[in-house]
């Protein structure tokens, strides 16, 4: 019963830490959905089918659990300052630092604030470059509701971040 | 081209699906609409910020949570075995901390080890780490030892049920209380109902001694593995009940 188990705790663990950070904006709530996530494949996994798509099921609850932590409590913030130095960086300037820490902020909880399949399809399309195929798997879904939720998602993304600063000089704007 | 027709090349765009001829397009609006000019600005910070959003966490990050997650998964590792009763065979399993489960119930091994999955434990057969487990249970079982000298572990008990469970345990050999007894004992001369019910759901039969509490009328009480084993072990221990017993809970 326990080695099936842990050898595919061991294969997909860092990939699925990836997909929680990605999802979760922190490497806190990552840890957190992580670990929830292999417990309770560790409580369905005796009931699932012997062909299961292993990855596929894992992404799900995944998503499901890092839905729940939304629910369940206040998440801490998001912590996207890596990805805006890196972006930074390449326009090397302070001002830029600024505004871009302010945008992927916004962005990284713009992310997080969206329903859990649009959530899930977007982090699977944009930041892991999956086909809408294997998309529609993990969802249980079809691919154009594949395509769809990732639509709706950057739709929903592209408009609240249109009211946050993002051009030179408005950055100390309130935008909320 | 419209500024509607723009933000449906924006939106494309940014999913990483428009043609490079649409974007140009986009573009061109872009640079003769007031409108547009601006949103197509935003649109380019959100794609540089979108890009730099792949980020899935750093090494130290990943190591940090996966020995989170290896550690909580050794804690629910159980070692388990299989022995022979007087009535049977016994299966017991331990985890680190010690006995967390013996029983006697007809059933596979598949089934004790699908009872400890469905208590969140990892279960492994391996009956050389319950060796200590398995003489004392023999000895017991042989009249060669009143009491056992290994450490249990009452996860799988509620913290009620382990109040009572840890009363029932003081017991002697060879001696009975009663189900009021043993409420009285936790402070609940009330909860006597309850205590049977915590003792109806003892982890750890035969080491925790549920079946040295009887009823008060001197009756034998219930017994979750069935009276026949109660009988059976009162035997060992050379228990006889005042009254004739009959079967009811207690």
């Amino acid at each position: 019963m326990r080695a099936p188990f842990e050898d595919l705790m061991i294969r997909y663990e860092r990939e699925i830490y990836r997909f929680a950070t990605r999802l979760t904006g922190n490497a806190a709530d990552a840890a957190d959905v992580l670990q929830d996530t292999f417990l309770r494949a560790f409580r369905a996994f005796p009931r699932l089918p012997g062909d299961a798509n292993h990855r596929a099921w894992l992404y799900r609850i995944a998503g499901r659990s890092a839905s729940n932590l939304r629910r369940s409590r206040r998440l801490r913030r998001a912590a996207p300052l890596e990805a805006a130095r890196g972006v930074a960086r390449q326009n090397g300037d302070a001002h830029a630092l600024l505004e871009t820490r302010h945008l992927a902020r916004a962005l990284a909880e713009t992310v997080r604030s969206l329903p859990a399949r649009q959530r899930s399809a977007f982090v699977q399309r944009k930041y892991e470059g999956r086909s809408y195929a294997e998309i529609a798997v993990v969802l249980d879904c079809s691919e154009e509701s594949a395509r769809a939720h990732v639509y709706q998602a950057m739709n929903r993304i592209r408009h609240t971040l249109a009211g946050v600063g993002s051009r030179r000089g408005s950055a100390k704007r309130r935008t909320r | 081209m419209n500024c509607e027709r723009f933000d449906e090349i924006q939106l494309a765009a940014l999913v990483g699906e428009a043609p490079a001829a649409a974007r140009r397009d986009a573009a061109a609006h872009a640079r003769a609409c007031e409108r547009c000019g601006p949103a197509a600005e935003r649109d380019r910070a959100l794609e540089q910020v979108l890009s730099a959003g792949r980020h899935g966490g750093t090494e130290r990050g990943f190591s940090r949570a996966r020995r989170r997650l290896h550690k909580s998964f050794d804690d629910r590792r159980a070692s388990y075995a299989r022995a022979e009763g007087p009535f049977g065979p016994v299966f017991l399993a331990r985890t680190g901390e010690g006995l967390c489960r013996v029983s006697f119930r007809s059933g596979t091994e598949e089934d004790f080890a699908a009872d400890l999955v469905s208590h969140d434990l990892l279960p492994e057969f391996e009956p050389r780490k319950l060796a200590t487990e398995m003489r004392q249970l023999r000895d017991y079982f042989g009249g060669r030892i009143t009491a056992f000298s290994i450490p249990v572990d009452l996860r799988l008990a509620t913290p009620f049920q382990q109040r009572v469970l840890r009363t029932a345990a003081r017991v002697p050999f060879g001696r009975v209380a009663s189900y009021s007894d043993i409420a009285r004992r936790i402070g609940q001369p009330g909860a006597r109902r309850a205590v049977g019910t915590a003792l109806g759901r003892n982890p750890v039969p035969i080491v925790i001694p549920c079946h040295r509490v009887v009823a008060g009328d001197g009756s034998i009480g219930g017994y979750m593995g069935g009276l026949e084993v109660k009988r059976t072990l009162m035997r060992i221990e050379g228990i006889t009940l005042e009254r004739t017993p009959r079967a009811h809970r207690g």
